[in-house]
């Protein structure tokens, strides 16, 4: 018999964090692969009513059913935020502009925006793509010469960026009304001082954020719903699978932009 | 030119070479129904005929189109010209019946909207439909969704029907419906193919299939 080897357990660690990382890379090309394809089947020039129907279904779907729960919380953030800085700054009231420019409409209006539309729109997506598959219906689709890419997905890409620049002006609206109502209350700045504050370039910044969001969080939703396997147990775990990815997604695309914004006004 | 030319074919499905050196032609206005057991690939023999397998030797071509060296664009606008009704996952779950009959015939443009939606109201109003036009798929009864499907493959003059066992269950809304809506495209020249694993065809489902116009039996072994 011959003796078992020898395994250090920093080995085993090092393998499996190789694993990991190859796999990670794997399913990233495999990700950037489906958004190209998108992308293909986006600049098909022959038009559709499907499609128009699908984009503004999406829209509806994403955008107007979503207001009144976007326009609530950002009324409460809104406020909440304003009066948390007034609380412990010192002649806060000056600062009220400068904080609705920087901190609601170019961080908290697209990220939290963005984190509803991943828990409303995202999950939904690749749950009803994930049982379309289950079902047999892409299939169907392709044997009718209908390409799932471009009535699927390419509906949902469009529809969901749409979507999510709509609701983050909306949301950045709402939460500087909540943070002007508030700071009126509370130490009356003028409203032409908080006008003076913003600037057009911080609400290019939030939306063009904003879209990008739209574009991950659509990406990432109809890939894991187009990849499900032909097995109900399937669709669950890329729900999920698909909320948690966009949240990451998100998350970089804002660090990494914020960080590239920030170096920019400073040169 | 024939509607479907397959000429020694082999073709696999799921790693299984189920076609080896397999030979069919269909004519337009022909109707040709291929009959045997489960598993001997009637399913790849669609799936070929539609572009959807590659095949591995041989010669096919559908519509004229030599389907070993057609491009995926050149292959979907070739199922644009064909109708085809599957066994199984026959509709789109989150479109209604309406909406499913025009599905293929409005996304490939094959109709104007309002000529589309006029054939829509026909059809469904012919076959008994007309109340179901708004329910979603999973409402109906099998028969009702291979009705409904049955009328998708035929609407928008395809030049091409392919049909997986149309008649299974339409017992329930009476066979001569499938006659309906097939007959009219054989006599426009369209060629049809239709697969069944029923045995004793002719005989089966009350003698329908044999009342087909045009009707040809190929008794297929799988290879």
């Amino acid at each position: 018999m011959r003796p078992e080897a020898y395994n250090p357990p920093m080995q085993g660690l090092a393998r499996r964090t190789g694993r990991h990382a190859l796999s990670q890379a794997r399913y990233g090309s495999e990700l950037y692969r489906h958004f190209v394809q998108l992308v293909v089947a986006l600049s098909d020039r022959r038009r559709s009513p499907l499609l128009r129907g699908a984009i503004l279904r999406q829209v509806y779907f994403t955008a107007v059913q979503a207001l009144p729960v976007v326009g609530a919380l950002a009324l409460v953030i809104g406020g909440v935020t304003i009066v948390q800085t007034l609380s412990f700054v010192a002649g806060g009231g000056r600062f009220v502009g400068t904080l609705m420019d920087r901190v609601i409409v170019q961080q908290l209006a697209p990220i939290i925006t963005a984190f509803l539309v991943i828990g409303r729109s995202g999950s939904a997506i690749t749950v009803e793509l994930g049982n379309m598959c289950v079902r047999g219906e892409l299939e169907l689709l392709e044997a009718l010469g209908i390409d799932p890419l471009r009535y699927l997905a390419v509906p949902r890409l469009i529809g969901v960026t749409l979507a999510m620049v709509c609701l983050c002006v909306w949301f950045a609206f709402l939460a500087m009304a909540g943070g002007v109502v508030v700071s009126s209350l509370a130490v009356r700045v003028p409203l032409a001082a908080i006008g003076d504050s913003m600037t057009l370039t911080g609400l290019g910044f939030g939306l063009f954020k904003s879209g990008f969001f739209g574009l991950a969080i659509s990406t990432i939703s109809t890939y894991q719903g187009m990849a499900v396997p032909r097995s109900v147990n399937a669709v669950p775990v890329a729900a999920q699978q698909a909320v948690v990815h966009s949240v990451v997604a998100v998350v970089l695309i804002d660090a990494v932009s914020t960080l590239l914004y920030l170096s920019r006004l400073a040169a | 030119m024939s509607a479907i030319a397959l000429h020694k074919v082999d073709a696999s499905l799921g790693g299984a070479q189920l076609l080896q050196g397999a030979s069919l032609t269909v004519e337009p206005g022909e109707t040709v129904i291929l009959s045997w057991r489960r598993g001997a690939g009637l399913h790849l023999v669609m799936r070929v005929v539609l572009g959807l397998t590659r095949i591995e030797a041989g010669t096919a071509s559908t519509l004229g189109l030599d389907l070993a060296t057609a491009t995926g664009a050149q292959l979907r606008a070739l199922r644009g010209q064909c109708g085809f009704v599957p066994y199984m996952g026959m509709t789109v779950s989150n479109l209604d019946v309406f909406d499913n009959v025009a599905l293929a015939a409005r996304f490939h443009g094959a109709l104007a909207e309002e000529e589309l939606q006029e054939a829509v109201r026909a059809a469904l109003e012919r076959h008994g439909l007309a109340d179901l036009a708004h329910e979603r798929p999973d409402r109906l009864t099998g028969a009702q969704r291979r009705l409904v499907a049955i009328l998708r493959a035929t609407l928008g003059q395809p030049r091409l029907v392919c049909l997986e066992d149309p008649f299974m269950e339409m017992a329930e809304l009476g066979t001569y419906h499938v006659h309906g809506a097939i007959a009219p495209l054989c006599a426009a020249g369209a060629g049809v193919l239709l697969t069944t694993h029923t045995p004793r065809v002719e005989t089966a489902f009350e003698g329908a299939l044999m009342l087909l116009p045009g009707v040809r039996i190929v008794s297929w072994e799988g290879t």
